[in-house]
């Protein structure tokens, strides 16, 4: 009696023990999914690592669904876009569930490998969006020239010129106005400036990754946008947006432009140059030594010659002195 | 016996030398192996940092890496003669000894002309071996952000150290890097150039 007791303790123990370090997998809302909204019934879901294969998937309201219930619909291709897997949703029965309280789950040759990740349909980026990513910077468009600001004649003669950079407005603006932030400012404003130069690049390492950038480039857009304060928008004069004054060469500015019906952002890096220190730079300029100096082997080698030679010369007279 | 006694003592100097410069030679040896060592646990911490999402934002990734408290500001990789290296911030006798340093240019795979030295090392290492490129060959950069961008050979030649117009852009709108190291001995520049491919 004892003893079977003592079993029975034992596998409630053991069944706890398994219970308890059972691994919970627990995922965020759209953990690595970017959703695309092409129109108000027709979505595209990218998962991050699953571009490249083929999967099922399926949702539900209840987080808890009995998988085998579940209607599993095969992972179709943005075959506009390219060549990568997703879940296409379009039809009304699974766009009505998204009203609640969604769970995504997604196999892979009938093996479960995402189970009940909750998917946020409103938190998506639409077709138009995505596309109008590709015109920042281009809406306002600007070109930037170089001003000299200074022109003076130092006490030893030598002309110092000072050079700045200046944006000038390609087109005439209409009640044009704008603010320059410094990129490191604020985390948010650094990391704008590093989704623009990836945005820029546009070498990116997949589609999730570029949508990705893209949503999270939009958002940063709105928020700091909507942050900026009234009074410090300045009124733009002659077509032209000097850099702050005390801005360093090759410091980063973000430049938001106003005007009656468009904004538009620009991704800026100051420039301030002495010709003077300019001319000494490059006299000075040589390329650099990049010889890897073998010398020492060639001393090593004529060292052990010549203990070859000398050794040689001792026997020979050795051998002399014994002849004698 | 005169004649013997002192070439015994040649003998003697001849084999200190030898052995002096024999420890000088392996030391060389170790420092290399060990320079190699350290600069390959770099790129595997990079590489590490490269899979694993940090960031909130997670497509921003920096290179946040140092040797020797030189930042490394990009990756070189050039498949066809097998070598990768981490690129230096600053060109100077101590951190060429380290890897590939930038020499001249803005960020590596922005716009315009970035120059990288590197040493033409007797054991192939660094760009040891880049004499061996030809037009057509592939040479990637992957800049502080992690992007790679893909650049093609175009032109290969040797100057002079104190001609420095290949630090010049051919053309500001595109991305080109320059490789340079020595050649005949250190008489003369190696110099390859390539550009990005669209």
């Amino acid at each position: 009696m004892k003893k079977s007791k003592l079993k029975i303790l034992l596998m409630v123990v053991i069944i706890g023990i398994f219970t308890i370090g059972m691994p919970m997998v627990a995922y965020g809302t759209n953990e690595n999914t970017v959703i695309v909204k092409q129109s108000d019934n027709e979505y595209l879901i990218y998962l991050k690592g699953y571009l490249n294969k083929e999967f099922q998937f399926a949702f539900s309201n209840n987080k808890e669904a009995d998988v085998a219930t579940l209607a599993f619909v095969n992972s179709a291709v943005d075959s506009a876009q390219g060549i990568n897997n997703i879940a296409y949703v379009n039809d009304n029965a699974t766009i009505a569930l998204f009203a609640n309280k969604t769970y995504m789950w997604v196999k892979v040759d009938g093996e479960l490998k995402i189970s009940g990740l909750e998917i946020d349909i409103k938190d998506n980026i639409t077709k138009t969006e995505l596309e109008d990513t590709r015109t920042i910077s281009k809406i306002i468009p600007i070109k930037l020239e170089q001003e000299q600001i200074v022109n003076k004649t130092d006490e030893n003669g030598t002309k110092i010129t000072e050079t700045v950079g200046v944006a000038k407005l390609v087109n005439e603006l209409n009640n044009g106005k704008y603010q320059l932030i410094a990129r490191k400012s604020t985390t948010d404003n650094d990391n704008f400036f590093a989704l623009a130069e990836l945005l820029e690049k546009n070498q990116f390492t997949d589609k999730y990754t570029e949508i990705k950038a893209s949503k999270e480039f939009l958002e940063l857009a709105e928020n700091l946008l909507s942050i900026l304060r009234d009074e410090e928008w300045k009124t733009i004069e002659n077509n032209t947006i000097k850099q702050p004054a005390d801005a360093q060469n090759g410091e980063q500015y973000i430049l938001w432009l106003v005007a009656d019906n468009d904004v538009d952002v620009h991704f800026l890096t100051s420039l301030r140059k002495y010709d003077e220190e300019v001319v000494k730079e490059e006299v000075r300029t040589k390329l650099p030594h990049t010889y890897d100096n073998n010398t020492i082997l060639i001393i090593f080698a004529i060292v052990v010659v010549a203990i070859v030679a000398v050794s040689i010369r001792i026997a020979v007279l050795k051998k002399k002195e014994m002849s004698k | 016996m005169k004649k013997i006694t002192v070439y015994k003592t040649i003998l003697v100097m001849l084999v200190i030398t030898a052995l002096v410069l024999a420890t000088f030679i392996i030391k060389k040896y170790i420092e290399g192996n060990k320079i190699e060592n350290n600069i390959q646990s770099v790129l595997q911490e990079i590489k590490k940092e490269k899979q694993s999402n940090p960031n909130q934002i997670d497509v921003i990734k920096e290179i946040d890496e140092e040797i020797e408290g030189y930042k490394v500001v990009g990756i070189i990789n050039i498949p066809k003669i097998n070598i990768e290296y981490p690129i230096l911030e600053k060109t100077n006798k101590e951190s060429l000894k380290l890897s590939i340093t930038k020499f001249w240019g803005e960020k590596i795979n922005q716009k315009g002309n970035v120059v990288l030295a590197g040493h033409n090392n007797l054991n192939n290492k660094m760009f040891g071996k880049i004499d061996r490129l030809e037009n057509g060959d592939i040479i990637e950069l992957t800049d502080s952000q992690m992007v790679t961008v893909k650049y093609q050979v175009f032109d290969k030649y040797v100057i002079d150290p104190n001609d420095i117009d290949c630090i010049f852009p051919i053309d500001e709108n595109t991305r080109e890097i320059t490789l340079i190291t020595c050649t005949n001995r250190d008489k003369n520049r190696l110099v390859v150039k390539a550009r990005e491919i669209i």
